[in-house]
């Protein structure tokens, strides 16, 4: 069977300059998929294709077999929930009301929340540990409490999989473990999720599959161990790490520019 | 199961409910205001049954389109500022920002530098609206269908002093001091004179805006998040924009083409309304638009009221209570951010 997502020699253009170069990729679900490299190494542009926010000039993408550019955007935003990089609202609205926009894919226009879009509001809350803030306005949490009700936002979508642009960015490690934790609990219950990490550390104990893409190219994709092999993280990132193992789980610290 | 989303909805309700019939009453009062003294129940029935008589005159020529007039006028304002809040994420935007009302008032000036206004009566509204709509027309031309935001306001502030600049070239060129006046006070906005001419001329336009602004609420709910996870939502941001853009045109350039340039109620009143509706920009959409007509009503009777001699005119008054808001608001912002 074909893999949810396909990504066949794929080229993106940003003002003529070529971001991605002959990208290959196979995107299943249940699976946490990690997307790293050097910063310009083109992993947001990758996502941002995927969501169709750029257009692509050369290859193919589909989507559950139909070509990407065929999808109605309504349908497209059922498959993939995005997660911007340092979400923020504008409004001083309730945290409730921020999850509660993640229904909108599933709303015909002027619909009002039905019961299962109430009971998918409240899943995604307590999932992610939000509920207890329900009614307090997003500008009076921190910050580690707003991304957790982002990440709820996320995942009322009930979307088939959540692309997640540097998650954990500018959150303290307890935060940090706990929204890794939960996308891998998303991608464990068979949703598929794909995530933008600068933190090794983190990629190597949680993903279960790795890309690691530098200038626009994928130099390496599999297991962490495999693609976190000092070559890789040599030729990546032009650093070395330590290794090790803990509870027979493999983890990796970066250590020294080369 | 916890809802407490459901009892927001019906607080919703409530206000928009105790509001209409906040406007209604408005309405009435401003019907029976007016220095000669008719019954509106009597007049009300002489019109009903086609029977013509002073006060029918007074109340259905006068009076009627006046007080109309208002709440477009409060309406579109109100309405245009909440949307362009909304899809500028910004609290400080006004539907003036993208030089709309600048361009309906330099063609409305145009009109009455050249003459043409004192030709046929409906010469004034029709030059605004042209007025405006080339604003438009010029701000898509160089921002372009796919323009962002910033790309946007920079183009409205552009067109907007370019506007400006148009409008005190012809007074700086008008030979005739009568008609330099008449522009004056022509920009500065009033209701006074107006008739049912004008009030259909512009009626459709205006509704038609005020519909096209009421279309996105949930795509201003969206874009709270930010432009891109909205997209990610579904929602086609350069549609959205398109419309919002557009009904301001119509209904901001329509009013302004018929009562001149009336600023600050687009800013005020969403701001007295946000707090009502939870902040949620969507909710913010119909509450403004009946506040607008509420507010600017009152403003005229005010202006109705104290205009003894000289007419004091509406848009120096919603000036002189915005500009002092204005400052307030800042102080607010400035405060929360240290």
């Amino acid at each position: 069977m074909k893999d949810f997502v396909q990504i066949r020699d794929l080229d993106v253009s940003l003002d003529k300059k070529l971001v991605l170069s002959k990208v290959n990729m196979d995107l299943p679900r249940g699976e946490l998929i990690g997307l790293i490299g050097p910063n310009g190494a083109g992993k947001s542009t990758l996502m941002r294709t995927l969501l169709r926010f750029l257009p692509f000039q050369k290859g193919r993408i589909e989507v559950k077999g139909q070509s990407l550019s065929e999808i109605h955007r309504r349908r497209l935003a059922q498959y993939f929930s995005y997660l911007p990089q340092g979400a923020s609202v504008s409004w001083s609205l309730t945290a409730q009301r921020v999850v509660a926009l993640g229904r909108i894919p599933h709303l015909l226009p002027w619909q009002d929340l039905r019961k299962i879009d109430y009971e998918a509001i409240y899943n995604a809350m307590k999932k992610s540990d939000v509920l207890h803030l329900a009614d307090r306005p997003m500008d009076h949490l921190a910050g580690g409490e707003k991304a957790l009700v982002m990440f709820a936002r996320v995942l009322a979508g009930n979307s088939e999989m959540i692309l997640a642009d540097e998650p954990v960015a500018g959150l303290d490690p307890n935060h940090q473990i706990q929204v890794m934790q939960l996308l891998k609990d998303v991608a464990f219950r068979g949703s598929g999720v794909m995530v933008v990490l600068h933190d090794l550390t983190l990629a190597a104990r949680f993903c279960d599959r790795l890309y690691l893409l530098r200038e626009g190219k994928i130099l390496a994709s599999g297991s962490a161990a495999d693609v976190l092999s000092p070559d890789n993280l040599k030729e990546g990132y032009g650093i070395n790490a330590r290794y090790g193992h803990f509870d027979q789980e493999f983890y990796v610290i970066p250590w020294k520019r080369l | 199961m916890k809802q407490p989303a459901v009892g927001s909805k019906f607080s919703g309700f409530f206000l928009f409910f105790s509001m209409s019939i906040l406007l209604l009453l408005s309405f009435l009062i401003s019907l029976n205001a007016g220095a000669s003294e008719i019954s509106l129940w009597d007049t009300a029935l002489d019109i009903v049954h086609g029977k013509s008589s002073e006060a029918v005159v007074i109340l259905w020529d006068i009076r009627m389109p006046r007080s109309l007039l208002a709440v477009f006028l409060g309406a579109s304002l109100g309405l245009a500022g909440a949307s362009m809040q909304g899809l500028l994420r910004n609290p400080l935007a006004e539907p003036g920002v993208l030089g709309v009302n600048g361009g309906a008032v330099l063609g409305a000036v145009l009109v009455i530098y050249s003459g043409l206004a004192s030709s046929f009566s409906l010469a004034l509204p029709l030059g605004g609206m042209a007025g405006a709509f080339l604003t438009v027309l010029i701000l898509y031309l160089f921002a372009g269908y796919m323009a962002s935001v910033q790309t946007l306001i920079l183009a409205g502030i552009a067109i907007n002093t370019l506007a400006f600049a148009g409008t005190s070239l012809v007074l700086n060129l008008s030979k005739d001091p009568y008609a330099a006046l008449e522009i004056v006070f022509w920009q500065m906005g009033s209701l006074t004179d107006r008739s049912f001419d004008h009030l259909t001329l512009v009626a459709p336009f205006v509704l038609l805006g005020c519909l096209l602004l009421l279309w996105d609420g949930r795509a201003l709910n969206a874009l709270s998040l930010g432009e891109e996870a909205a997209m990610s939502l579904g929602i086609p941001i350069q549609r959205v924009r398109f419309r919002i853009i557009l009904g301001t045109a119509l209904a901001v350039g329509g009013v302004t083409a018929v009562c001149g340039s009336v600023v600050f109620v687009g800013l005020m009143v969403p701001h007295l309304f946000r707090p009502l509706v939870k902040h949620e920009p969507g909710k913010l959409l119909g509450i403004s638009a009946v506040g607008g007509a509420v507010l600017v009503l009152w403003a005229d009777l005010f202006v109705r009221y104290f205009s003894v001699g000289t007419e004091l005119k509406l848009g120096v008054l919603t000036s002189l209570i915005g500009a002092p808001f204005f400052l307030a608001l800042i102080f607010k912002m400035r405060r929360n951010v240290s």
